[in-house]
């Protein structure tokens, strides 16, 4: 019995030791010295040890808009359009008013090798609304006002039925009414941001340029080639190739390591 | 006729004297009347100084013998002018003789030391004096010839001999008239008239520690000026001038071992030992001008010279935080100011640091401003301005930083701190800023690129500085954590979302739990009914079972089941009387009243004695029953509602 004890504890204690090695493996302090450290490394000049930096503490599991707008603003002076694009969209992902990395999108976009015949921002449609919607809010506080109104309004209704004798039952059927009507758009806004982001998978081509096939093979032949920082669909995968669209409508697969989804799953 | 004699005077000294001074022919002795005498009795020691009248008396330092085997009686003395001539052109001779009355402190051989005559670099000295002491008296005093003195073995021949005697000599305003006219009649200030005292506040300080040193002459004679005043080297002090007298000097009256003087400051210094130990500060010499003359200009010039002062300078104590530096000694105050604190990119901000306080300003170390990373310090600049108050040496420093901020976000000008040593609480202490946070903005728009690099570009005019290239400028300060999954997907979403409908449901749950198992007098009342009717049902069956005594109680018991849920009260057990009364209390019709009194009865009968009920009197009962019901639901009756079952 105890040996068997002893091999149940020890089986538990390795991976939770394991599993505390990788949460512990940068502290806040480190953490925060490492940024600093990596902002030094740009100011010298020095991009490699800039970019490891930003690198190490992504991998780390730290994140937030200014470590992806700084590690996307020096892709961006190193030219490296695909990675440039791919950390500002998540900077703004984490805080849609980040003008600065706005900014430095639109810089990118600028720099891009391709220019998309027939998409809606040539055309004047720009992206479709819901995907503005997504883009320029922040789904947590829309949640979290949805949530708030939400709980508070049925709150307020349960009371009333409970609280017979409560001489205000009128004031909180009100209340209860109003917070039940606010919490209605943020409802719709919430369901929006859910839809957006669980349907849709917006990704970023990585490298200097890729084929785009008809099907998902090397054997497939090449429709179309797509070059770094351009921000695609993807819609389906299989056999280690996407199948994505670009905004203009075009589709195809390209291999699964050349673009990058902005959120990951 | 004396002054015809001076007027004579006049004119033969205008053609005999040269232009040129004449040689310094000088004379130092020292005699006494006896060489031999008793113990109580007196001596005269005569010591004579005899020197050109017109070489005047600069650099002239006289001591007289000072004789310890003697107590001094009494000191006088005189002074006289000659003419002489000699190998030289002819000169007037002034001739000081001291005359100290001694007595012998012990028998035996008394010395009286030599004195001693430093003039014009050379010294003098007279010889020394023996004198026999004897415990009784001595019948003959001796007569000592007088030694000549060391420089000038021989006087000149004088053949007008006390021609200036004789001319003015007896007649003491004819002397008068000539030391006037000739510019040496004035008695020379001696040591006791003129002298020069250095004094220092402390004689012990700190190393760094303030020390005060004044220089002071005290003269009793006329001070027409100060010409030449030379400070000591000063070896092992850090030296600032805080009061030096430039155009007229002042003084005042005071007095010094009891005798009054004029004082005049002539210099006071701020020292500050730079080595721990023993530090003598050697003598101040100044050249000073006494005296006034008709003709000649004949102020004397004398030079005289402080004593030499020391002091104790004590190493600093131990304790020093290992930031401090030892020239930081005094009480001092530092402050930082920065402006503007909230800025675009590629706006600069200035920053202000300011000392101030008591201690040696132009040594204490400021502290340094630290690298702060994503900004750029340049060297700053410096504005020193000293100052004395209440007698304290110190000042104000101010270092003004330009800073340039190469990203946007926020900063921290780092607080700083200067730690010093306080000789007056004698511990150390520590004077500090306070940070100060800096907001640094992105600014609106893209400047238009510059070619080459990626160094951060000057501000343009609009004040928005980015990169090259039109980038905007990473962040210096950045709000790191680990990213969280959006709230949607967060494990309490859901159920709060959930939680107000499952609320409801389980309040109608409950609701309809609590109406089915406490059920209210409405239904109560409408479950009577209910069951009467039923009763009815199972009447028939029976009337149709021809079974009439089973009939009419079942009739009965409808009737009696439908009456307590119209009249909301038992009705089982009562009377007829007090059923009748009861339904005519709640308001029913009396022909209802006795309509429901004769079909209970009929019912009563039937079950008592069944045998004359037919098949056609049972259906009458049954729907005499039927309508009576009829009739009482379109009857309000004023009822009171049933008790709850318990």
């Amino acid at each position: 019995m105890r040996p068997l004890l002893a091999t149940l504890l020890f089986g538990l204690l390795v991976p939770s030791v394991a599993l505390g090695q990788v949460a512990l493996a940068l502290t806040p302090a480190e953490a925060d010295r490492t940024f600093r450290a990596a902002n030094d490394a740009c100011l010298n000049q020095d991009s490699k040890v800039c970019i490891e930096g930003y690198e190490k503490l992504l991998q780390a599991g730290y994140g937030g808009a200014d470590l992806e707008y700084n590690l996307g603003t020096e892709y961006l002076k190193q030219g490296r359009l695909g990675f440039a694009v791919l950390h500002l969209e998540r900077a703004l992902r984490h805080d849609p008013n980040d003008a600065d990395a706005r900014a430095n999108l639109e810089k990118a976009q600028r720099m891009r090798v391709d220019k998309l015949v027939g998409a809606p921002e040539e055309t004047g449609g720009g992206e479709p609304l819901a995907a503005q919607l997504v883009s320029r809010t922040s789904g947590d506080r829309w949640a979290l006002a949805f949530l708030l109104l939400w709980a508070f309004g049925g709150a307020a209704l349960a009371a009333r039925r409970l609280l017979s004798a409560f001489r205000h039952r009128t004031a909180l059927l009100l209340a209860a009414l109003c917070a039940l009507l606010l919490a209605l758009p943020c409802g719709v806004v919430t369901a929006i941001h859910v839809y957006v982001r669980e349907s849709a998978h917006d990704a970023v081509v990585v490298v200097a340029s890729v084929p785009v096939r008809e099907g998902p093979r090397e054997t497939y032949k090449s429709t179309f080639e797509v070059h770094d920082g351009l921000k695609v669909r993807v819609l389906d995968e299989e056999n280690g190739f996407r199948r994505v669209r670009l905004a203009n409508g075009l589709q195809g697969w390209v291999p699964t390591g050349d673009v990058t989804e902005i959120s990951p799953r | 006729m004396p002054r015809l004699a001076a007027a004579l005077l006049t004119g033969l000294l205008a053609a005999l004297a040269p232009a040129g001074a004449a040689a310094a022919d000088v004379e130092f002795f020292a005699t006494t009347d006896r060489d031999e005498m008793g113990l109580d009795e007196t001596l005269t020691l005569t010591v004579t100084v005899a020197l050109d009248a017109g070489a005047g008396s600069e650099g002239e330092e006289l001591r007289l013998p000072e004789a310890p085997d003697f107590e001094v009686l009494s000191r006088s003395k005189s002074q006289q002018t000659s003419f002489v001539m000699g190998r030289g052109p002819p000169s007037f001779r002034n001739s000081r003789v001291f005359s100290l009355i001694l007595q012998p402190r012990h028998a035996g051989t008394c010395v009286i030391p030599p004195g001693r005559l430093v003039y014009r670099g050379k010294t003098y000295e007279t010889g020394a004096l023996r004198i026999k002491v004897v415990a009784g008296g001595v019948s003959r005093p001796g007569r000592r010839q007088p030694p000549p003195s060391t420089a000038n073995p021989s006087q000149p021949f004088n053949p007008f001999g006390q021609l200036g005697n004789i001319l003015g000599g007896q007649d003491p305003d004819a002397q008068e008239l000539l030391n006037e006219f000739f510019g040496g009649g004035h008695p020379q200030a001696s040591d006791s008239d003129l002298f020069l005292v250095a004094y220092l506040d402390k004689k012990q300080a700190y190393l760094g520690e303030q020390v005060t040193l004044a220089i002071y002459l005290y003269s009793r004679v006329d001070v027409t000026g100060i010409d030449g005043f030379k400070m000591p080297k000063l070896d092992g002090f850090w030296s600032e001038d805080t009061d030096t007298p430039k155009a007229q000097i002042t003084g005042e009256p005071t007095t010094y071992d009891g005798i009054s003087y004029r004082r005049f400051l002539l210099r006071r210094s701020a020292l500050f030992p730079l080595k721990a130990g023993k530090l003598t500060i050697d003598p101040v010499e100044v050249e000073i001008s006494t005296g006034f003359s008709l003709i000649i200009d004949g102020g004397r010039k004398l030079k005289r010279k402080t004593q030499t002062t020391s002091l104790e300078a004590l190493p600093l104590p131990p304790g020093a935080p290992a930031a401090f530096e030892t020239p930081n000694v005094g009480q001092w105050r530092l402050s930082a100011e920065a402006s503007p604190t909230h800025v675009q990119l590629g706006q600069p901000v200035m920053l202000k640091i300011t000392l101030e306080g008591a201690g040696n300003l132009h040594d204490v170390v400021s502290p340094r401003l630290p690298a702060i990373p994503g900004v750029t310090a340049y060297e700053p600049t410096l504005n020193e301005k000293t100052a004395m108050t209440k007698g304290r040496f110190g000042g104000r420093r101010v270092l003004e930083y330009l800073l340039k901020p190469e990203q946007s976000g926020a900063f921290e000008i780092p607080s700083l701190a200067l730690h010093y040593f306080d000789p007056v609480a004698r511990e150390y202490k520590a004077a500090s800023t306070q940070a100060i946070p800096v907001r640094v903005e992105a600014g609106a728009g893209a400047a238009a690129g510059q070619a080459g690099g990626n160094r951060v570009a000057l501000a343009s005019p609009s004040g928005t500085n980015v990169l090259d290239q039109g980038i905007r400028a990473l962040r210096f300060k950045g709000d790191l954590h680990r990213p969280a999954p959006p709230l949607y997907r967060r494990p309490f979403f859901a159920p709060i979302a959930a939680a107000p409908i499952l609320l409801w449901l389980a309040l109608a749950t409950a609701g309809l739990l609590r109406s089915s198992l406490q059920p209210s007098a409405g239904s109560i009342q409408r479950g009577l009914a209910g069951k009467a009717r039923r009763r009815l049902k199972v009447a028939r069956a029976l009337l149709k079972a021809k079974r009439p005594d089973e009939f009419y109680a079942e009739v009965s018991q409808a009737l009696h089941c439908y009456l307590a849920a119209r009249l909301a009260a038992p009705v089982a057990g009562l009377t007829r009387t007090d059923l009748s009364a009861k339904l005519a209390a709640a308001g029913a019709k009396p022909e209802i009243v006795a309509g429901v009194t004769a079909l209970l009865d009929t019912c009563d009968a039937g079950r008592f004695a069944p045998g004359g009920s037919t098949s056609a009197t049972m259906e009458r009962v049954l729907e005499s029953a039927e309508g009576l019901m009829v009739v009482l639901d379109g009857s309000r009756l004023a009822v009171t509602p049933l008790e709850r079952a318990s």
